[in-house]
């Protein structure tokens, strides 16, 4: 039936306007249409649609396009095998036309829309009711037959345009006779059957279901009527159809017989000067009529009659010796129900299996596999089912995607095989496809042990399946287990699956390499994850335990394997790993590094071939590499004979391995480490000169100077240090070559070289690095306030220094504003108001501040507080300082005694107490706070003294 | 109307179908009217009114058909444990009139009824157990005595009168013997007997007695002179009895030692599917009450993977394997996704009511 209505709605040729649309808009919807139709990319061909939608300008171009998008949809949906995805496709497809044809599109795309939606429409309606017939439709009923109303209403609408405008030509035009076969007819017939599945959607006995079933008799016998032989012998069919929809069974019988027998006469009378193909489509009509009355038989239970109706067929189709049509396909799948209903289980099987072979790239197929599985399902167990046909029946739905259906046959098979015969012919391949339906379904486990027990069951029987179980259950075990890789279960499932893959020979040198790597790639994720575990807690001991998994699997690797070599050193490396989260693993890592090198010296392991040398090329300086950083862990955690052995390791490593110059360099930076914790500085320095000179990389320059850089820190502040002054010049020249190294700049180490070099004197490149610390990171997470203002004062007080008080005023006061009790602030403060002397090591020098009656108030003030605090400071100070041992307070005496130089200038009342008070000091400290606070105290004080 | 009545052919309608049918042990079916059922004979009447008789004893089951409405709904109450409404259907339609048989047959499937409800709530077996006792009085010659008195002595073991289970069960035992119902009805009857031992908490009788059984059906099954509809039956009495035994075992012993047991039968790949299952969730269980809840996951989804085995099998495996995947974190697959195929596969369970 739907091929007739395909190919009469196909032919329907409407008069045509021109759409309008521009080229390219009609070359990208044409495109679109072949690349769904031809290749099956509907994906490419809907980005195409949208592509060239976004581009369109026109009315008439957009709406080219979204036709072109209805015709792909109608396309992708035309496409789906199973029916359960072709009706929601078939109805998203219906709905678009419909969606599209409310746009009143018009002319010749109007025409092609309802055409379309014409076809699909019947297609939906074929599609619907052989679902509802079948059982194969279930909760989503409801909305499928509520999308058929609206696409069946979008699709009338369009034929009965179709038909009025037909029927108002003019009689014998010759439009309206061009036309009549071509458009009025097809559409009359179409407009029925939609008509005759619409009913069908509803329950026997309803009225919805008895008036369309009616409308669809009557267009059918307006048609029947008209038409030439071939169609009419269709509407007859569609008529018993109708007739059987309402319930009127004899009338139905009637018709049906009626068709059977008019076209079988004809091939009797006329046979030999029929065209052939005209033959097989009376076949065609006798098969689907035949089928149409034996689902009626059958569905009022006339089951006699059903089964001598059946068997005239089959005498016919003998003698006629006829291919049989899908309708004829359709007919025996029927049967093949019929005897499942009767417990006829192993013909049911066998007729659909003969379906099924016939039918192997069709919808039919599917059907097939359906009722031999129920076939199956009801046959006894010791019921005599070929296995062929149940392995091929399961086979083809894998095949066809339909997984479920696979896994229901598959599983059908599996207890049959037992005691079978052919059990070792099928057996093992149907466990493999039973596994791979599972984890195409997503159920990894579930495939995992059909896998194992394929193998197990059949390992010895078929050599092919069993590697191909063995495979892919070691594949899926060491996915649980380096995902789980505590689990001991997981372990054994992975390692019986490990050793079925070797005893058949196959997965060669990688599988427990691979496996190996994969847990170590997993024991390092979680050390990134939890890298400050401290040692003892549970989470390293997990990280650990991860590493420990690791070598076990390494240890694995066979010793003739090519990894062999690779697998010793890693095994080192990861006791090497390990060692941050369990300090004791040091001892096995230098363990397997002796072992390590004790392979690679035994001259009967030199490499043999180009791969042999080339890993032993890389991982021979990767072996020193670890053995250096072992000791030196060891002699960060005490060992008193580490440091030096972390010298001796790297001692010429660039020149022994000239092609792992990053080792080399690395070896160097840690020498330099090696040498600043032995004491022998001097060397250090010189390892770190030869660096520079190389140059080594910018990475390994930046850790050999941090280095020497804490060297200086605690020199400078170890109170036996003769020169700070020249420490601290160190320290900052070693910190500032951190910072220019360092491919990961971090502002504290900016800051921190800032505050060095404003302590040795250098406030140019202080302020330089105070003001980038500002114009780059103060938008840091970790920048806090704090920071901030340390930032800012010290960029104050270099300014301050360098004289720039017209750079430092806005600062200070911002600053005062925020922070008025600081004493680092108040200093600016009174240095900014009052001015301030500086010492340049040769003489003094002064620096001139706002100098008002007002300012020097306040800068008064300030001083006198700032005395106060400093005395205060220095009482709380552990154990408490004398004031005069205190060189805050010195530089709160200095500023004091120049505010009050200042204001001696201009107050009469103040006149020369800024000597009374330097004389005072004297009397008290004649150093004057130089052994405090620095020559520039004392030589502050003594040119105030002679002021 | 377009069609003239020339052109059609004489219409035969013949009487609506189906009808009853029995299976006979030597493997063939016959359908026809059901005109009589005794302990002795079965009548089939063929479309044209004649007669054929067949000895109850050559019978392995008995369908009657066309059911009325009453038994129709009551059938489809039951696929939905719906065992209010199905008892009820049947009971209705026991007492609707028709065909000799309608009534004995609905009566006896109102007291299966409540035997399967039993299954789940303990406190309907004693209804079960009158039910059937008043169908065994008023039908003492039907085909389907020793069948209602199976489910008697089910009924009774559930009520707790084991005694008077496996004495109703020498008695049937007795009436096969005498009015030679057959050796399958005699291996029928004695597995209802072991079966009522271990409902009944005799666990010890029930494996000693069930072990015999399992050698005598194996020999049945094996046995090339066996009639051969009967196989399939032996082959699923030997199923059933070989599950008992290892129901027994562990009832007795423990799970731990039944462990053993089960392990034999999972490494027989010739075991059935429900065999296979039961051994399966077996070694499963005692996995998990040992601790080791990833070898359970491992032995439950070979049942869930390969075996097509009875609904309720396959039900408690996904039961299971969704409850032992949550115990390990969802790992690799969630539990849900086996509760949601359960729901969706096997919904007319009782595992999936659980998980509802």
């Amino acid at each position: 039936m739907f091929a007739l209505s395909s190919g009469l709605l196909l032919s329907l040729l409407l008069p045509l306007q021109d759409g309008g649309a521009s080229a390219v808009a009609v070359k990208n919807a044409q495109a679109a249409r072949a690349i769904t139709q031809e290749f099956g990319l509907e994906r490419w061909a809907e980005k195409l649609i949208d592509r060239s939608l976004a581009e369109a300008n026109s009315p008439d171009d957009k709406s080219e396009l979204l036709l072109a998008r209805c015709d792909v949809l109608r396309l992708i949906a035309v496409r789906k095998v199973n029916d359960a995805e072709k009706l929601p496709a078939l109805g998203a497809a219906g709905e678009a036309y419909v969606d599209f044809l409310a746009t009143s599109p018009g002319g010749e795309r109007g025409t092609q829309a309802q055409s379309n939606l014409g076809l699909l429409a019947n297609l939906y309606g074929n599609t619907l009711v052989k679902m509802i017939d079948t059982g194969a439709i279930g909760a989503e009923r409801e909305e499928a037959v509520a999308t058929a109303e609206t696409i069946f209403k979008g699709s009338l609408k369009g034929l009965n345009e179709v038909i009025d405008w037909w029927e108002s030509l003019e009689q014998d035009s010759p439009e309206k006779v061009a036309s009549e076969f071509r458009v009025y007819y097809p559409s009359v017939f179409n407009r029925a059957l939609i008509y005759l599945y619409w009913a069908q959607l509803y329950p026997p006995d309803s009225i919805n279901r008895d008036q369309r079933a009616k409308q669809a008799t009557e267009y059918l016998e307006e048609f029947a009527i008209a038409a030439p032989f071939l169609p009419s012998q269709r509407a007859y069919k569609a008529l018993a159809d109708c007739y059987s929809v309402r319930g009127e069974l004899e009338d139905a019988f009637d018709y049906y017989e009626y068709v059977i027998e008019n076209a079988k006469q004809l091939i009797l009378d006329e046979g030999s000067n029929l065209d052939p193909a005209f033959v097989e489509q009376l076949y065609d009509v006798v098969q689907d009529s035949t089928a149409g009355m034996l689902k009626m038989l059958r569905g009022s239970g006339q089951i006699s009659l059903f089964w001598e109706t059946y068997d005239n067929f089959l005498s016919w189709a003998d003698e006629e010796r006829i291919e049989f049509s899908r309708a004829g396909y359709e007919l025996q799948l029927m049967v093949a129900e019929q005897m499942v209903d009767e417990g006829r289980a192993g013909e049911a099987i066998s007729l659909a299996d003969e379906v099924a072979k016939a039918n192997e790239r069709s919808t039919l197929r599917l059907r097939a596999n359906a009722v031999m599985g129920t076939a199956i399902a009801i046959a006894p167990p010791d019921a005599n089912i070929p296995l062929d046909i149940l392995y091929g029946s399961a086979e083809g739905a894998f095949y066809q995607k339909d997984y479920a259906a696979a896994i229901d046959g598959f599983r059908l098979l599996i207890p049959r095989l037992a005691g079978s015969s052919q059990a070792d012919e099928f057996g093992p391949k149907a466990y493999y496809f039973l596994g791979l339906s599972w984890a195409r379904m997503q159920q990894p486990m579930l495939a995992a042990v059909t896998h194992q027990i394929g193998y197990e069951d059949y390992g010895s029987i078929d050599e092919e399946y069993a590697e191909k179980n063995a495979v892919k259950w070691q594949t899926l075990a060491s996915g649980f287990f380096t995902r789980n890789n505590t689990d001991k279960d997981l372990q054994a499932f992975n390692d019986a699956a490990l050793d079925a893959v070797r005893s058949e020979g196959v997965g060669g040198d990688d599988l427990e390499w691979d496996q190996a790597k994969s847990l170590n790639s997993l024991a390092k994720q979680e050390a990134s994850k939890n890298s400050k575990a401290k040692p003892g807690t549970a989470e390293a001991n997990k990280i650990v335990a991860g590493y420990a998994k690791a070598i076990e699997a390494y240890n694995k690797v066979a010793k003739d394997s090519s990894n062999y070599e690779k697998a010793l050193l890693a095994i080192a490396i990861c006791e090497y790993e390990s060692i941050r989260f369990a300090p004791a693993a040091s001892d096995r890592a230098l363990g397997a590094l002796g072992t390590y090198q004790a392979y690679v010296a035994d001259a009967a392991n030199a490499p043999k071939d180009p791969r042999e040398r080339k890993i032993r090329r890389e991982s021979e300086p990767q072996g020193v590499f670890y053995l250096g950083r072992t000791w030196r862990e060891k002699a960060k955690a005490g060992d008193s004979s580490g440091w030096q052995q972390v010298l001796d390791t790297f001692d010429g490593m660039l020149e022994r391995f000239p092609d792992q110059t990053e080792l080399g360099y690395a070896g160097m930076s840690y020498r330099v480490e090696a040498f600043v914790r032995l004491g022998n500085v001097e060397s250090a320095e010189a390892e770190y000169q030869t660096m520079l000179a190389i140059p080594a990389t910018n990475s390994r320059l930046a850790i050999a100077s941090f280095s020497l850089y804490l060297h200086f820190k605690t020199e400078t502040t170890s109170p036996d240090a003769t020169d700070p002054n020249a420490l601290r010049l160190k320290q900052a020249e070693y910190l500032s070559a951190y910072n220019a190294y360092s491919t990961n700049k971090r502002w504290s180490n900016l800051l921190g070289e800032a505050d060095l070099w404003s302590q040795v004197g250098d406030f140019e490149r202080a302020a330089t690095l105070y003001q980038t610390v500002l114009d780059k990171y103060s938008t840091s997470k970790d920048f806090s306030e704090a920071f901030a203002f340390k930032t800012q004062i010290g960029l104050v007080e270099a300014f301050l220094q360098l004289r720039r008080l017209g750079e430092a005023v806005p600062l200070v006061d911002s600053m005062y504003e925020k922070r008025p009790k600081n004493l680092r602030v108040r200093i600016a403060v009174v240095k900014v108001k009052a001015g301030f002397l500086i010492w340049d090591g040769k003489q003094i020098l002064e620096v001139p501040g706002e100098g008002t009656p007002e300012a020097l108030e306040l800068a008064s003030q300030m001083a006198t507080d700032l005395i106060n605090a400093a005395k205060f400071e220095a009482s709380k100070e552990d154990p408490p300082l004398n004031h005069f041992n205190y060189g805050p307070w010195w530089e709160a005496k200095l500023m004091h005694a120049y505010v009050l130089y200042q204001r001696g200038k201009t107050i009469p009342a103040d006149l020369g107490k800024h000597k009374k008070l330097v004389a005072s000091l004297q009397k008290q400290a004649p150093g004057l706070g130089e052994s405090v606070a620095g020559p520039r105290m004392a030589q502050s004080l003594l040119w105030l003294l002679n002021r | 109307m377009i069609l003239s009545c020339a052109l059609l052919l004489p219409m035969l309608m013949p009487a609506a179908l189906p009808q009853s049918r029995i299976s006979q042990i030597d493997g063939s079916m016959q359908g026809g009217k059901l005109t009589a059922a005794s302990l002795e004979t079965v009548t089939l009447e063929n479309a044209d009114g004649d007669a054929r008789d067949f000895p109850a004893g050559n019978i392995l089951s008995l369908t009657p058909g066309p059911l009325n409405e009453g038994l129709i709904k009551g059938e489809a109450f039951l696929t939905d444990l719906d065992y209010q409404n199905a008892s009820s259907s049947f009971e209705a339609a026991a007492s609707a009139g028709g065909d000799f048989w309608v009534a004995p047959y609905a009566s006896l499937r109102h007291a299966e009824a409540l035997l399967s409800w039993a299954e789940l709530d303990r406190a309907r077996a004693g209804d079960a157990a009158k039910a059937f006792r008043n169908w065994a009085e008023t039908n003492a010659d039907s085909f389907w005595l020793p069948r209602a008195q199976m489910g008697a002595a089910q009924a009774m073991a559930m009520a707790g009168d084991v005694d008077g289970a496996t004495s109703l069960m020498q008695q049937l035992a007795d009436t096969a013997f005498e009015k030679n119902l057959g050796r399958h009805v005699e291996l029928q009857v004695n597995l209802v007997r072991c079966e009522s031992f271990l409902i009944g908490g005799q666990a010890e009788v029930a494996e000693a007695r069930l072990r015999d059984l399992v050698v005598k059906l194996q020999e049945a099954v094996r046995d090339p002179k066996a009639p051969s509809g009967t196989k399939g039956l032996y082959a699923s009495l030997n199923s059933k009895a070989q599950i008992l035994l290892g129901d027994a075992i562990t009832e007795k012993d423990g799970v731990r030692t039944a462990a053993s047991y089960w392990e034999g039968l999972s490494e027989d790949r010739n075991s059935s599917p429900d065999v296979r299952a039961a051994a399966w969730i077996g070694i499963a269980r005692s996995a998990r009450e040992a601790g080791q809840p990833r070898q359970a996951q491992l032995q439950l989804a070979k049942v869930v993977a390969t075996l097509p085995a009875s609904d309720e099998v396959m039900a408690r495996a996904l039961y299971e394997l969704g409850e032992v995947s949550k115990e390990l974190g969802n790992n690799p697959t969630s539990g849900e996704t086996y509760h949601q195929r359960l729901i969706e596969r096997y919904p007319n369970t009782s595992w999936a009511a659980k998980v509802r």
